[in-house]
């Protein structure tokens, strides 16, 4: 439990600093051509780590995994990390990143609408507390110093 | 980045760009169980083919703007090269704690990657951005709704 925890600790530091990292880039380099970049450094790392840990699994994907694969890549590539990046070079990386972690707020709530479950009392807390972290972000006045 | 935007209304295309990129990534995590599950794909395979899938699709589309690049300095690539390769760390980080540890256990610390953002933000990019009270105040709000929506659907 304590080497997850140290695991997801250090995950977190990694998501944190792509943003910064990202935000640096950005200042030059187009938000599309960004994207391609950092998809094909991404692809190359996991890639390594796939070959070392799953080696035998790659030979098992069939084509209709491969559908999957391209579905996902639409939603996340095109759309939401391109939307990202977008947001991160107009809006700033300290407004950008909590916007994007209330994407499990948004799965929830379109888990919930679908499957017909009763939200219990912790959602509804949660759902409110982040709307309205949302509502101050957005309502910021002060523009960036750049 | 060039762009015609100035001020508040810049950073209020941004943020509805931050709600889509949001509601989008959202969506995206609901496929992603769906088809690991379907197809019983490790997820660390699933994220490496995803990468080559987005690879091909971005390239397809957006390849007629890749030309003009001569004049933009290299540490500005380094910077978005190396943003991909903590990604990916972060990722692959996410995935093996996933696997060691309930996942009520692992997301929510690792949904606190805002403040991290937050206080890099305050240390490296003070020429670029400035860290207000109310953004303070903002992602704290924001995160610990998350955790709590995070936490609550663990019950359900």
């Amino acid at each position: 439990m304590t080497l997850a925890v140290f695991l997801s600790v250090l995950s977190a530091i990694g998501f944190g600093t792509t943003i910064i990292l990202v935000r640096l880039g950005l200042q030059r380099v187009p938000p599309t051509f960004a994207v391609f970049i950092s998809l094909c450094t991404g692809f190359l790392l996991t890639f390594l780590v796939v070959l070392a840990l799953h080696f035998q699994d790659i030979f098992e994907l069939t084509p209709r995994t491969f559908l999957w694969f391209t579905f996902y890549a639409i939603i996340t590539f095109p759309l939401a990390r391109l939307s990202n990046f977008t947001a991160i070079s107009l809006a700033g990386a300290s407004r950008t990143a909590p916007l994007l972690a209330i994407s499990p707020i948004l799965s929830t709530v379109l888990a919930l609408i679908i499957l017909g479950e009763r939200p219990n009392l912790m959602i509804v807390l949660g759902i409110l507390v982040s709307v309205m972290g949302m509502v101050l972000i957005l309502s910021e006045r002060q523009s960036d110093a750049a | 980045m060039q762009h015609s935007l100035t001020g508040r209304r810049r950073i209020l295309v941004g943020l509805s760009f931050g709600l889509v990129a949001a509601a989008f990534y959202g969506g995206s995590s609901v496929i992603a169980k769906a088809g690991m599950t379907s197809e019983g794909v490790p997820p660390l395979v699933f994220t490496s083919f995803c990468f080559l899938m987005g690879v091909i699709i971005i390239s397809l589309l957006f390849h007629r703007s890749f030309k003009f690049r001569s004049g933009i300095p290299l540490k500005y690539f380094l910077f978005i090269m190396a943003g991909g390769l903590t990604s990916g760390c972060a990722v692959s980080l996410l995935v093996f704690a996933v696997d060691l540890a309930p996942i009520s256990v692992v997301t929510p610390i690792v949904f606190l990657h805002p403040l991290v953002a937050l206080i890099l933000t305050h240390f490296f990019l003070q020429q670029l951005e400035r860290v207000t009270p109310r953004v303070v105040m903002g992602t704290l709000f924001a995160v610990s709704g998350v955790i709590l929506v995070i936490l609550g659907s663990v019950q359900l």
